[in-house]
């Protein structure tokens, strides 16, 4: 690990014991090490003694700000404390931007990030179970159980959105975990839409009703995304309305993605928490990042870039209406 | 559930596409559908009676009635049904003419289609529930914004009637642009002569209130209930004081641009427009002023007699509550500059717009009537008009007529000869002449044999300056060829645009507009002067491009509307309105924040907790809010997710 990620860890594990310390916070929400080397995962921590168990790496890729959707968690007054990357922070700002989360109960350290690994290609990479990870400046060092020790770089590692991040910094938070990461220079990227994009109308449908077809409807996607907050009222499983059958079909999961992909439209930065979520490894980012592009393309608009802004579903700006005269 | 299904022949309207004979021996079939009929003319006396008779006789509980577009009879037949003892909202229409026949050839393609339209009213008449209306109180002032002769107009006869009113007008003084006309057409009578004595009652009478250098900021509330709140702009005069002497105007020593005079001449930087102004009071245009741009001069103050002038004068904001709202804000010249550089982009001096014209001619215009060259003041020996500059061009984004300038042009060019004699050349390329008025094709005629005046019927290519003389290159397309001729003075019968600002104004007020900026009538035919707003209604040019006849009649048109609507204490609003599932309301208040009419607000509940509640008699149904929720609990009534969710299924899976 590079001497910039120690350093933001130990500041992290600091600036959590600080919060608590001071009560500041009642919990502090950041990442902890999984079960299986390959995995992090997000921490609760309530204690001062529990904050060394906080980890920084370029694993630690959940957005833990989907544990504040819609109502804060329990109890309502609690204090809460949270770790953000860029991306993490902007679907932060997009709830701060609609008033669902209280801005007065939240601690919000940023964490710098210089991208995110793709953990599915380093598993996939080896045909034995990887039994160890380590960060050694821009190499990943991956050992596995039958002795084999593997060098691979870094920077090949990462996920398709983190290689041409927009906002390695976060847009919003109280105190930072390290130093800003220079600001890429240019206007947004949205990789990946290459090959779908030249496809015509049929062929575009065909290739979301194939990615769409093996979707099990396990919801992993809508429950890990942050700015999707309707709970129990989801227009998914709503019998009345009845507006997505309940069939598991190829058919029904596209309109399911469809519902969930216009509701998140104006929030949902693209921080692809859903398509590393999802079990089957549906292409999520080929409805999220399109429409994110579309909005950019036609109204200028990305999500959760500052707080004061306002969702684009909810202003209307006369000169948008009058350009098209 | 018992529901009856009308199907309409529409005469041939909708049986020459659609076999609705056919369609109402299968409508028969649709589930809890007991009665069905096709019908000559269902709106008819003997169609709503047989609609009557069965609900009547076969104790109908639901109709569906498959005709024209519902804008057209919604409300007729639901008067119908309701007379007969239904709820009128257990009525449905289905849309077979315009959303079908009218648009289709293929009788079996479109009969199936229009099945699949009834099915689908079918299906959502029979989820219907009857909705009852509520009632408000209804505020009788009216307010209006646009001060020309339409809105004056308006005022006056509403004022007659005894309502209270408000103009609204931005500039110093009312009249608009009829104040700034020489003449009319077709019968050359004075303009000031006619418009000035109606403006001065406007200003006199008991009811009438003149607002001006004011402007609409916001409006908020429905009709009946309007809260607007206007700007009155700083004149950096205080107009309680200001007597109209005019001695600041004399003396200031700064110019500034006069758009009364559209730009032929210079005003002050203090100024009157015109002498006969109503209200007659200067207002400084600070960007000119020697005091604001160079923190000298003050000589406006030390003149005036009333001490009126005042320096730190501020914007006000004024709040008024209304029942209905007039828009009267009339029209704009079209900008030919920026469009036509063949015709020189306006710099070449001697080609001139037809309202700068209008100004030449204009006796207490800045030349005092007298026609001159701009570029050596001499009197013109050739003059030519161009028709159509901004008028029924594609090419310049303009493809309407603006209705007026084959009048004024005929008007100006016997204006020409009786001002500059007989023996002046006086030529017109037109396109076509449309001279529709009463009068005004004898109008014409009478330019052309009694005053000679040369129509050349094809359009100008280009201006250019040679020799001191302005060449106009066209082609005469009767005779075939081209015409160049040196002229004096060319004036273009330029078209006419929305007023500035129009498109704002509209948002302001939530109204339609078309591309243009014209604000659009509610239907052309049956509902000329109102807008799909309830209770704001239009006057005048702002609506098309009319000349000032027409925006007159028009304007009482429009002021009959207004006294219909305010004659009532109460008004019936509408039960389409949103309602809030408060259970699920997440509290984003997106609602508030989208809606129009300031309709849903926060509602505190006994847990603590605030959830959106719609105020019912506010909100107006647009329905914005329901797309707009992001967790879907709004619906509204009479047009619930539930009932569209089975139109659509009936439509694609029955
Ligand atoms: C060159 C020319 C010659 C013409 N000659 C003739 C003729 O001879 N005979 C004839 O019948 N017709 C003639 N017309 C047409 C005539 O001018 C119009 O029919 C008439 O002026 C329309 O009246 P109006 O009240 O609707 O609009 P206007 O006269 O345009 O008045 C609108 C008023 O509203 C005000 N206003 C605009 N926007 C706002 C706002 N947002 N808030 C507050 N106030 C606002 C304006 O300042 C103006 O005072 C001519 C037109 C032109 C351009
Ligand atoms: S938009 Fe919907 S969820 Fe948001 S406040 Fe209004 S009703 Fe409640
Ligand atoms: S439907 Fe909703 S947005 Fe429209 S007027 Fe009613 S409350 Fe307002």
């Amino acid at each position: 690990m590079s001497g910039a990620e120690i350093a933001r860890q130990d500041r992290i594990r600091e600036l959590a014991r600080q919060a608590l310390t001071e009560g500041k916070v009642d919990y502090f929400i950041g990442w902890k090490a999984g079960h299986v080397p390959s995995e992090v995962i997000p921490a609760f921590v309530r204690n001062v003694d529990e904050c060394d168990m906080l980890l920084w790496n370029p694993l630690c890729h959940h957005n833990l700000t989907t544990f504040l959707k819609r109502k804060m968690p329990d109890p309502p007054d609690a204090r809460i404390g949270v770790c953000v990357k860029g991306c993490d922070s902007r679907t932060l700002v997009a709830l701060l931007q609609e008033t669902l989360v209280d801005k007065e109960r939240l601690y919000v350290v940023g964490v710098p990030c210089d991208g995110i690994i793709d953990r599915r290609r380093l598993e996939k990479a080896f045909s034995d179970e990887v039994i160890d990870i380590a960060f050694q400046g821009e190499q990943v060092v991956v050992t596995t159980r039958g002795g084999e020790t593997k060098e691979l770089a870094y920077e090949e590692l990462l996920l398709e959105q983190c290689a041409s991040c927009d906002f390695p910094n976060p847009r919003y938070y109280d105190d930072l975990a390290g130093e800003l990461l220079p600001q890429p220079e240019g206007p947004p990227r949205f990789p990946g839409l290459e090959e779908y994009e030249a496809l015509s109308a049929e062929e575009k449908d065909r290739v979301l009703a194939d990615a769409f077809a093996t979707c099990i409807r396990c919801f992993a996607c809508i429950h890990v995304c942050p700015v999707c907050y309707c709970w129990d009222q989801c227009v998914n499983r709503s019998r009345r309305p009845a507006l997505v059958g309940q069939k598991v079909a190829a058919k029904e999961n596209l309109m399911f993605q469809m519902v969930h992909m216009f509701h998140v439209a104006g929030r949902c930065p693209s921080c692809g928490a859903c398509d590393r979520s999802c079990p089957v490894e549906i292409p999520l980012y080929l409805l999220h990042r399109k429409m994110n592009k579309e909005l950019f393309e036609m109204l200028g608009f990305q999500a959760g870039l500052n707080v004061e802004d306002k969702p684009v579903f909810q202003t209307f700006n006369i000169d948008d209406a009058l350009g098209e005269q | 559930m018992r529901i009856g299904v009308f199907i309409c022949h529409c005469g041939t309207n909708i049986a020459a596409t659609v076999d609705s004979h056919g369609l109402a021996e299968r409508a028969a079939e649709l589930k809890d559908v007991v009665h069905t009929e096709d019908v000559m003319y269902t709106c008819s006396e003997p169609g709503q009676a047989g609609i009557q008779r069965a609900i009547r006789e076969k104790g109908l509980t639901r109709v569906v009635v498959a005709a024209c577009s519902p804008q057209m009879h919604e409300v007729t037949f639901r008067r119908c049904v309701e007379d007969a003892g239904l709820n009128p909202h257990l009525f449905e229409m289905a849309n077979i003419r315009e959303h079908c026949s009218w648009i289709h050839d293929d009788k079996e393609l479109a009969t199936e289609k229009a099945y699949e339209i009834i099915k689908m009213a079918v299906a959502k008449v029979r989820t219907a529930e009857p909705l009852f209306p509520n009632e408000v109180d209804v505020n009788k002032d009216v307010l209006v914004i646009g001060g020309g002769v339409a809105g004056i107009q308006v005022a006056l006869d509403l004022a007659d009637a005894g309502l209270k009113v408000t103009i609204v007008e931005r500039e110093t003084t009312i009249g608009g642009t009829m104040a700034r006309l020489d003449k009319t057409f077709p019968t050359i009578d004075c303009s000031a002569c006619i418009l000035t004595p109606r403006m001065v009652d406007a200003a006199h009478h008991e009811n009438i209130t003149i607002m001006a250098y004011s402007e609409v900021d916001r409006v908020q509330g429905y009709v009946g209930n309007f809260v607007v709140d206007i700007k009155r702009k700083a004149a950096m005069v205080d107009w309680n004081r200001c007597i109209g002497c005019e001695l600041c105007v004399q003396k200031c020593p700064a110019r500034g641009p006069d758009y009364f005079n559209a730009g032929l001449a210079e005003t002050k930087a203090i100024y009157i427009p015109f002498p006969q102004a109503v209200p007659k009071r200067a207002a400084i245009q600070t960007d000119y002023c020697r005091w604001f741009q160079q923190g000298k001069c003050r000589v406006c103050s030390r003149v005036c007699p009333a001490n009126a002038i005042d320096y730190d004068q501020q914007d006000t904001y004024v709040q008024r509550k209304v029942g209905a709202i007039v828009v009267a804000t009339g029209m704009d010249v079209f900008p030919w500059e920026e469009y036509y550089p063949q015709y020189g982009g306006g710099r070449i001096p001697d080609v001139i717009s037809g309202l700068q014209y209008e100004r030449m001619l204009n006796a207490s215009g800045p030349t005092g009537g007298h026609v001159h060259r701009i570029s050596n003041h001499e009197e013109p020996k050739t003059v030519v008009f161009i028709q159509c500059v901004g008028s029924r061009d594609e090419a310049v984004g303009r493809p309407y007529c603006s209705s007026v300038c084959c009048m004024y042009t005929a008007k100006q060019a016997i204006l020409t000869k009786s001002h500059c004699g007989d023996d002046t050349d006086v030529y017109v390329f037109y396109i076509d002449i449309r001279a529709t008025g009463k009068g005004y094709e004898e109008f014409i005629k009478r330019a052309q044999s009694e005053f000679g005046v040369n129509y050349v019927r094809g359009r100008v290519s280009k201006l250019y300056e040679d020799n001191g003389k302005v060449m106009v290159r066209g082609m005469d397309t009767l005779l075939g060829h081209q015409v160049e001729i040196p002229a004096d003075l060319v004036i273009l019968a330029t078209g006419t645009t929305s007023a500035e600002g129009a498109p704002q104004l509209a948002q302001t007020l939530n109204i339609s507009y078309d591309e243009f900026g014209f604000f659009k009538e509610s239907h052309p035919k049956l509902r000329p002067v109102e807008t799909n707003t309830a209770g704001i209604f239009l006057a005048g040019a702002c609506q098309s491009p009319k000349d000032i006849p027409t925006s007159v009649a028009q304007a009482s048109g429009t002021a009959s509307k207004v006294l219909g609507l305010l004659a009532k204490d109460k008004l019936k609003t509408s039960p389409e309105v949103a309602v809030v599932d408060q259970s699920r309301c997440v509290g984003c208040w997106k609602c508030i924040d989208v809606c129009p009419f300031s309709a849903p607000e926060k509602q505190e509940l006994r847990d603590g907790t605030s959830r959106s509640h719609v105020i019912e008699t506010v909100c107006q149904g647009c329905g914005i809010c329901v797309a707009t929720c992001p967790v879907n609990c709004i619906s509204l009534k009479g047009f619930t997710t539930d009932s569209l969710i089975d139109q659509l299924e009936e439509a694609l899976l029955g």
